[in-house]
């Protein structure tokens, strides 16, 4: 094995970075934020030579040190782990370009930017390693790292969130140590290679299997899989977005990968985690549809949100373990969800933090029509909204389509597809209702009479507002919508861009070829898109502007003509 | 449990339980994982007691509650509380850790029955019990107290949530620095682990 020292450079420089800028940040806080663009312009540096070594004899970079950490350090760099590591540091990159904005007048802020970093770093670190016991570690540190990051305002409901947060932490590590050492002890193997090799070989007995499924728990609370969701939701709705936006987009979809590996290495054809992992999925897709409906917190929304695609994600890895004929029909519908929305949950994100900081509320009836002035803004929002609901010639209808085609094909459960074209219905009008609300919808009136003074005053706001003003958050902007071109050209030429990746990722999650042929536009995922399209159209005019609009209306009614009767 | 004495107290008889469930089994990965955790967690657990101790006094604290704001006035005091308090309760990578790893390993490899499982559960309920009892601590010390000022303006009244300034005595710097330098020799050791199992497994072969 090549020791390729490289990578603990690319693991270690951003907490280094963190360090050095806490100490900058001390002297001078614009230096500090030109140090972390440094830091992460270096990273791209270091992840795209990895690349071009990578490319140049198409092999696997690979570095391990003996009873490092008690059961060894190790890292590999292949194609997937890279496309992995691109993408974070394209998350990482943009949010600290919004972060110049945002958190400047933020008390503790070199605090902030140095676990930021931190966290870059551990996350960097999980993606790397081929190890789970590696992985579960940097995790760990992460989570434990944005702890302080959830409560920096020191409100009460962030402190109380952050508690339910913490002890869910706890309980992961509780799982892990019992899980690892029984997966250790039975399997003799701490890397996700050697696993399946031990159970393709010995197959596994119940220790195991039981170790497994402890590990499988420590992923599903990473990922916010129903009922163990609460880490994700309280960890995203009470602290600052930025930090929500790294447990979103980036620590869950840890968990998902994490529970991809899972499904081909310990439960390798395993049925019954198939099983047990879609029924759950269905109720993460489901909790999280009316989580997200029934908010009005923004940042709740977007969780909730979150919370439904990871679902959806789930139910494509249930058919990994399902599946009797090979697998990667079904690792192409997971993996393409998975980086979808690993690009639009942040983006999400940063479009909500730009409007929440601008219009100091978090409810979604204050940002009504907040981003209408603001094109690039709504250009990039509009993209990634595209890419969520999945709209054909975008990577996220690649990944629902290929999900649908998994479930016709492995078990073609009738009930079964009709449940999912209506959660995919339902996701595209959660997913559009914000776009709608933020941008489309027209401001509530006033339901008083005006004053004359307030008139005057009003008149004047809007002569102001029509000048335009250079938005603080333009670069993060631009970022943004290439960040839903890039999407949008994936998804419109699959075969030019996931065909030439896809090996590297079966390689990864040691898949085995499907027997059923792959296409990415056929007739039946383009119908069963455009029925969900009008059944999402329809439930959007009725639940969103119908049914509740109107009792909305109606009470709000009722109260004012109690108060003029007073 | 408000005073900080008895959760010192009950955190030092989890601690001796939890070796006490690692050395009862008397085999190579019982005495390891012993020994490990007796590694890290005791010269960890005694210097936190010792500056937990030393700033209490200084300050005539008593309640966790009155250590609020000590992030903010001692940062680099809090820090290495923080540090030494991650290898008292053996959050992973750290030594202590491993050592809970090589007792379970033990406890499962016993196969002692019910007494396996009675082991299984008690380094789980101890590891639960040692962040129950030290995490309200440092989260106390992390936030500071906050009091209502009120304010008037144009005859309407603006309640604000305002940090309390407190000033605490400061430790003397001797024993931070003895503090940063055991929580990077700690580090190093449980990074470097080829530097401590080793030597650890030969301590094992000679009881053995």
């Amino acid at each position: 094995m090549e020791m390729n020292y490289s990578m603990l450079l690319i693991w270690l420089f951003p907490l280094l970075g963190g360090i050095l800028g806490f100490c900058i940040g001390k002297k001078n806080k614009n230096m500090r934020n030109d140090w972390v663009d440094i830091v992460m312009f270096v990273e791209l540096i270091m992840l795209l030579c990895m690349g071009y070594q990578i490319a140049k004899n198409w092999s696997t970079l690979s570095m391990e040190l003996d009873r490092v950490l008690g059961f060894g350090l190790m890292f590999e760099m292949n194609t997937a782990r890279l496309i992995f590591c691109l993408l974070t540091t394209i998350v990482f990159g943009t949010v600290s370009f919004f972060m110049k904005e945002s958190i400047r007048e933020e008390k503790g802020s070199n605090r902030f930017y140095m676990l930021y970093l931190s966290v870059y770093s551990m996350i960097m670190g999980a993606w790397m390693t081929p190890s789970i016991y590696n992985m579960i570690i940097f995790v760990t540190i992460a989570l434990l790292l944005i702890y302080p990051m959830i409560v920096h305002r020191q409100n009460a409901h962030a402190v109380k969130s952050a508690g339910v947060y913490l002890i869910y932490v706890i309980f992961a590590v509780a799982f892990f140590l019992v899980g690892m050492v029984l997966v250790l002890g039975y399997i003799g193997a701490i890397s996700f290679e050697q696993i399946h090799a031990g159970v393709l070989m010995r197959g596994a007995n119940a220790a195991a299997l039981a170790g497994g499924w402890l590990l499988w728990v420590v992923f599903a609370i990473y990922s916010g899989l129903f009922p163990v969701q609460l880490m994700m939701t309280r960890g995203c709705t009470h602290g600052l977005m930025e930090g929500s936006v790294l447990l979103s987009s980036l620590v869950s979809k840890l968990g998902i990968y994490g529970m991809m590996m899972l499904a081909t290495t310990i439960f390798h054809e395993d049925t019954i985690y198939g099983k047990v992992l879609v029924v759950f999925a269905i109720l993460t897709t489901i909790g999280g549809l009316s989580f997200s409906f029934l908010s009005t917190d923004i940042r709740r929304i977007i969780s909730g949100l979150n919370m439904a695609i990871n679902g959806f994600i789930s139910i494509g890895i249930s058919f990994m373990s399902l599946s009797q004929n090979g697998n990667t029909l079904m690792a192409t519908g997971s993996i393409c969800l998975l980086i979808m929305s690993l690009l639009s949950v942040f983006a999400l994100y940063m479009v909500a933090l730009e409007l929440v900081r601008k219009n100091n509320t978090f409810e979604i009836k204050g940002l009504i029509a907040s981003g209408k002035g603001n094109r690039t803004l709504m250009a990039g929002c509009f993209l990634i909204i595209l890419n969520l609901t999945g709209v054909p010639g975008t990577l996220g209808y690649l990944g629902f389509s290929s999900v649908y085609k998994s479930i016709q094909t492995v078990l073609g459960w009738k009930w079964l597809i009709a449940l999912y074209v209506i959660m995919w219905a339902f996701f595209m009008a959660a997913a559009a209702r914000i776009f709608m609300k933020l941008f489309v919808s027209k401001k509530d009136e006033a339901l008083r009479v005006l004053s004359v003074e307030e008139k005057n005053e009003s008149e004047e706001d809007a002569d102001g507002d029509k000048k335009p003003q250079k938005s603080p958050y333009l670069l993060g902007e631009v970022l943004l919508i290439v960040t839903g071109i890039l999407q949008l050209v994936i998804g419109m030429v699959p075969m030019l861009t996931v065909e030439k990746v896809s090996d590297a990722f079966y390689q990864l999650f040691f898949c085995v070829q499907s027997s059923e042929a792959s296409g990415y536009y056929t007739i039946d995922g383009i119908i069963v898109c455009v029925v969900a399209a009008v059944l999402a159209i329809l439930l959007y005019i009725n639940l969103v502007h119908g049914v509740l609009l109107r009792a909305i209306r109606n009470k709000k009614n009722k109260e004012l003509k109690t108060k003029m009767e007073e | 449990m408000k005073s900080i004495r008895k959760r010192m107290l009950f955190l030092l008889l989890t601690i001796i339980g939890m070796l006490g469930l690692a050395f009862s089994h008397v085999d190579v990965y019982g005495l390891l994982g012993g020994m490990e955790q007796l590694l890290f967690r005791g010269p960890a657990f005694f210097l936190l007691f010792l500056m937990m101790s030393k700033v209490c006094k200084l300050n005539e604290i008593r309640e966790i509650k009155e250590l609020n704001g000590i992030c903010a006035d001692m940062p680099i005091v809090y820090g290495v509380w923080v540090a030494l308090s991650v290898f008292v309760l053996g959050m992973p990578g750290t030594g202590t850790f491993i050592g809970m790893m090589y007792a379970l390993m033990s406890t499962i490899a016993a196969s002692s029955g019910v007494f396996s499982y009675m082991g299984i559960v008690g380094i789980v309920v101890g590891f639960f019990v040692t962040v129950a009892i030290v995490s309200p601590i440092l989260r106390e010390a992390f936030l500071t107290q906050k009091e209502e000022v009120a304010s008037d303006k144009d005859g309407i009244t603006n309640i604000k949530m305002v940090d309390v300034k407190k000033r605490f005595i400061k430790q003397g710097k001797g024993i931070t620095g003895v503090g940063i330098i055991l929580v990077i020799l700690l580090l190093v050791l449980s990074v470097c682990q080829q530097f401590v199992t080793p030597y650890l497994m030969k301590l094992t072969d000679g009881i053995l």
